[in-house]
């Protein structure tokens, strides 16, 4: 599992630095005009979108077939990017949440927005990762990017449910508790495409 | 003598495409030559063998264990070099040695950088920057590193010029050595199994149509040549195929020395793998 996720690493550490310098720069720049806590979004989302290329080169390079002939089982192979993806979301979260106080530091202001851009980071993060990855394995190559935008747009959707349900339907007003009540249930949706995917993805030809 | 790999009833369809109930076994300290032309089913049979495609039906046991039930295990003794299946091109082979580290229980950096160093292969340099034979030499290493016992090669010397593919048929007979130890090769290039192989598969449309050891292959069977009316009088039972030119008719036979007792004919030439390849695809029966 670790030679997977090392193999990932050394794929993705060029595309990595260069991206998030990119979103550094965006997440600054939009940070003045909306809030500084918009960054943590900002660096959270693309950093774990590397996951999604690197199954997409994978395919490409015909590493996964490689990748069967090694003492690795296929269950291990899908994990290791579900594991990078968390572990992109988080970092992410980290360094944009890094940057946002820095920039509250250095500006003497506060943010009201950060527990909801927090929020939104790992719900749109975790939602969109349950669909891209196993589309990414089972999509060929040139279908991934429909994949990706149809589980951003589908993410969008459910989130918008999610939240007309929580307020009107149950009735709970505060925005925290909504987002935390939604957060809960996309980390236990990843957690099921997770093991969906490690169930039903067997082919990776 | 013990079998390193067992091939047994293998079948799997495709659309347009079915490998037939194929079986062959490799005994341990042998080099099998996998022959066929393209889409006869050896890259099939492979992908099959190391449980990469699903499902086909029959069985397959390598060190005597069954391929599914013991992958993991028995890919810890496997060396694998697939056409065109490697690592992403964006890589360095350093990379490779720390990635493997953790793959391989038994993985030697220190035999994987005599490798490197052996095939004059930069270790600091992107696979993108390697010519082909240098990235054939790279999978090639890389398949070495873990003192696999069973090395499974589809077109490994493909590729290379004549000095690298004599370097590394040099290391794979080295490899064979050691009598438990097994190698199945597929190739084109019929004069490097001709050099290393001791036994022959030929697969062709799906089904093995035959595996033998390549000292009976070059005792046993020949080429006759001759003329249309010689051939006339031949029985069909006695040649395999044949083949009619302009000027004379050519005929694989399976036992050279009982035809030449029955028909008196003294053309018969010795086989090579090339010209039983052409005769059993392209000859009539």
């Amino acid at each position: 599992m670790k030679g997977l996720l090392l193999k990932d690493f050394y794929t993705t550490k060029a595309n990595i630095f260069v991206a998030f310098l990119s979103c550094i720069v965006m997440a600054i720049g939009l940070s003045i005009v909306i809030s500084p806590s918009v960054v943590i979004i900002l660096v959270a989302i693309p950093l774990s979108m590397t996951v999604s290329s690197t199954i997409i080169s994978d395919k490409k390079n015909k590493w996964t077939q490689f990748a069967i002939t090694l003492p690795v089982t296929k269950k291990q192979i899908i994990s290791s990017k579900y594991i990078a993806y968390l572990f992109w979301t988080v970092l992410g979260m980290l360094i944009g949440s890094l940057i946002c106080y820095i920039i509250l530091k250095v500006t003497n202001s506060t943010d009201e927005y950060i527990n909801m851009f927090m929020g939104f980071s790992i719900i749109i993060s975790l939602l969109s990762g349950s669909f891209i990855i196993p589309c990414n394995f089972m999509l060929p190559e040139e279908n991934s990017l429909i994949g990706t935008i149809l589980a951003y747009s589908m993410t969008s959707g459910i989130l918008a449910l999610f939240i007309y349900v929580i307020k009107k339907v149950i009735g709970v007003s505060n925005m925290n508790l909504t987002l935390l009540i939604i957060c809960s249930i996309s980390v236990i949706v990843y957690l099921i495409s997770w093991y969906i995917s490690q169930k039903k993805i067997k082919n990776f030809n | 003598m013990e079998n390193i790999l067992e091939v047994k009833k293998l079948s799997k369809k495709y659309t347009g495409f079915e490998l037939k109930n194929i079986s062959f076994e490799l005994p341990k300290g042998m080099i099998m030559g996998f022959i066929g032309e393209n889409g006869a089913g050896k890259t099939t049979t492979i992908k099959s063998i190391l449980n990469i495609i699903g499902n086909y039906k029959g069985e397959v046991k390598i060190f005597g264990l069954d391929n599914k039930k013991n992958e993991r295990e028995i890919k810890e003794d496997i060396g694998v070099v697939l056409d065109d299946m490697f690592f992403p091109e964006i890589l360095l082979p350093k990379d490779i040695n720390t990635i493997m580290k953790d793959v391989y229980k038994n993985w030697d950096s220190d035999l994987y950088f005599k490798y490197l160093r052996d095939f004059n292969l930069p270790k600091d340099k992107q696979i993108k920057t390697y010519s082909k034979g240098m990235r054939k030499k790279l999978e090639i290493a890389t398949a070495l590193s873990h003192h696999p016992k069973l090395l499974i090669l589809d077109e490994p010397t493909s590729g290379l010029d004549p000095i690298a593919r004599n370097e590394v048929i040099d290391i794979f007979q080295d490899f064979i050595q050691n009598e438990e130890c097994g190698v199945l090769l597929s190739s084109h290039i019929t004069s490097d199994l001709e050099h290393i192989a001791d036994y022959i598969t030929f697969i062709n449309d799906g089904e093995i149509i035959l595996s033998k050891t390549k000292d009976e292959l070059i005792e046993q069977y020949g080429i006759v040549k001759c003329t249309e009316s010689e051939f006339n009088k031949i029985d069909k039972q006695d040649y395999i195929k044949y083949k009619k030119t302009k000027y004379e008719c050519e005929l694989l036979v399976e036992n050279k020395n009982e035809f030449k007792k029955k028909y008196n004919i003294n053309t018969i030439d010795k086989i090579s793998l090339e010209d039983l390849m052409v005769l059993m695809v392209k000859g009539e029966k």
